[in-house]
């Protein structure tokens, strides 16, 4: 029982970052009709920007983690401008996108290495971070607590942003039909604007939660995450923002169960493999719509 | 108030307006009828700035609007009941209306809302209800509601009768009337032409993207080519 419980405790406080992760990749999908493959390198540069902050500049967290939100959001928005703008401009086919997003990951991935090295770096073990309270022998970082507090925090700003503001109902309308958006003078391109830097910004933070609750930090962590990114967006749904919350959570759980109970060298096998099987159940993912609603 | 000029259109290399000319006076109600495939819908979407315009103006209240971007049309005072209605399924009712007052002030919109509520008590009952979830005649209501939170000097609409049961779209009608005698101006895209050249004080017959015959609209109702054409039962249709 215990042991079932510190899981659940290690499976939240991971699958919270993959939701963050996730949000932004099925925002982008579901609102720009885009799959960007470069979210997972805004991912990587929000760690390393958050580590420079704190090992660095020594700055707080609480200071690093809107950095790290500010500059992975603008760099994503620099997709935008770079690669999808000129696209939707251009009418192309779905497919440059996901090429040209590639060449930019891979890019930024360069980019990262040339400046930071290709080794993993670490956090700083944080003073008040590093301690943990016991509840009936289960342990509960501080840490864990404060990842899992970021990132419900974030989910709900977002989710109010989303539900019940000007902006938000900007985004859902362009999701829906950008030609009607138009008609009711909402601008496309700002809107595409909003939800890049949004997306960005999330995994950027995301990146900083990541690297501490793993204390690592490297050029590439970027690739594994848009896998499982992926893997989370179809799972919830492709497009669905709540869907991308509880399928992070999932995955996170199902990942934490699975080395626990398993092998960790099963861990992917068996996280993909059992979402797989919940597809074979619900194959427009938890909170889906069918390809003719959506239509 | 909007002066079509020699306007050709289309989508990518097939031409579909060839010089089309057209006018609304303000405070008229002005028909568009055609088959299906005509255009109709082309010209409301070179209008609203989603269609390129090659050649040729489109002059709202005196400025040339061909090739402005598509969502500042709206700000011009131009709305668009789109075909098919187009309603934001996702969306409640109350947001699907406030949508049509993105561009305007929050008191503004407020009001606009309460006078949109007053022509469709129905809309309020449902205000908070997923606005996918209402009957065709319903959304076709939500439709122009929305359209009319822009305050728009000139209210164009595609195909309002589509898909609706013939006392509906009586209702529908009537309704367009009505916020034409309160001052907006009306220019209707419709294959139902019986009921469109019922309405309006002008019209225009567009055939394979030309205009093929223009008049007021009682003499065209009463015209045998028109007649023979469009109103043979067949523009009734589904
Ligand atoms: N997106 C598009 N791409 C290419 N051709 C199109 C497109 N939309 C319409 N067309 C063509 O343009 C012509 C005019 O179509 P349009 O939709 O304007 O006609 P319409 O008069 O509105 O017809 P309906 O009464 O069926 O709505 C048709 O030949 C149609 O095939
Ligand atoms: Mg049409």
């Amino acid at each position: 029982m215990t042991v079932l419980f510190q899981q659940l405790v290690n499976g939240f406080s991971l699958g919270a970052t993959y939701a963050v992760f996730a949000i932004g990749f099925t925002m982008i999908f579901g609102v720009l009709n885009l799959l960007n493959m470069a979210h997972g390198a805004v991912f990587m540069w929000g760690a390393y920007i958050g580590l420079a902050c704190v090992a660095d500049l020594g700055l707080p967290l609480a200071l690093a983690v809107p950095a790290a939100f500010v500059f992975s959001g603008l760099l994503s928005v620099s997709y935008e401008i770079v690669i999808f703008g000129p696209l939707r401009k251009k009418e192309a086919h779905r497919w440059i996108g996901l090429i040209a997003s590639l060449a930019m990951a891979r890019g930024l991935v360069a980019l990262a290495q040339m400046i930071f090295g290709t080794h993993v770096v670490r956090y700083p073990t944080v003073g008040l971070l590093s301690g943990y309270m016991e509840m009936g022998g289960v342990r509960v970082h501080t840490l864990q607590i404060v990842i899992f507090g970021i990132a419900v925090l974030l989910m709900g700003a977002l989710a109010f942003m989303l539900q019940r503001t000007r902006m938000g109902r900007a985004i859902r309308t362009v999701a829906f039909s950008p030609r009607v958006a138009e008609l009711a003078g909402i601008s496309v391109r700002n809107t595409a604007f909003a939800t890049f830097f949004l997306a960005g910004a999330l995994a950027g933070v995301a990146g900083v939660l990541l690297g501490l609750l793993f204390n690592a930090v490297s050029p590439f962590m970027g690739e594994t995450i848009l896998l499982k990114g992926l893997t989370v967006v179809i799972l919830g749904g492709l497009g669905s923002v709540p869907g991308a919350m509880l399928g992070g959570l999932l995955l996170g759980v199902i990942e934490v169960f699975s080395v626990g109970y398993v092998s960790s060298a099963f861990r992917d096998a068996i996280g993909f493999g059992l979402v797989f099987v919940i597809l074979l159940i619900k194959p427009s993912g938890l909170f889906g719509q069918t390809e003719a609603a959506r239509a | 108030m909007l002066e079509v000029r020699e306007v050709h259109a289309g989508y990518g290399k097939t031409e579909v307006l060839r010089g089309v000319s057209l006018s609304v006076k303000e405070g008229s109600i002005v028909a568009l009828v055609g088959a299906n495939g005509a255009g109709k819908t082309t010209i409301m979407a070179a209008i609203t700035g989603h269609v390129p315009v090659s050649s040729g103006q489109i002059r709202f209240q005196g400025e040339n609007i061909a090739g402005i971007p598509a969502h500042q049309v709206v700000v011009r005072g131009i709305s668009l009941v789109p075909e098919g209605r187009q309603v934001v399924s996702p969306l409640s009712v109350e947001e699907n209306l406030f949508l049509g007052a993105h561009t305007r002030g929050k008191k503004e919109a407020a009001e606009s809302l309460d006078r949109v509520f007053s022509w469709f008590p129905r809309l309020r009952e449902r205000r908070a209800q997923k606005s996918g979830s209402l009957s065709g005649g319903e959304q076709q209501m939500l439709a122009i509601g929305r359209a009319m939170m822009a305050k728009p000097k000139l209210l164009l609409l595609d195909e309002p009768s589509m898909g609706l049961a013939p006392l509906v779209v009586s209702e529908v009608f009537r309704f367009i009337r009505k916020l034409n005698e309160e001052g907006t101006t009306v220019f209707l895209g419709e294959q139902n032409a019986r009921k469109a050249l019922g309405m309006a004080e002008y019209a225009y017959v567009l055939e394979d993207g030309e205009l093929i015959m223009e008049g007021p609209a009682r003499r065209l109702l009463s015209s045998e080519q028109v007649v023979e054409a469009y109103l043979g039962g067949a523009g009734d249709g589904i």
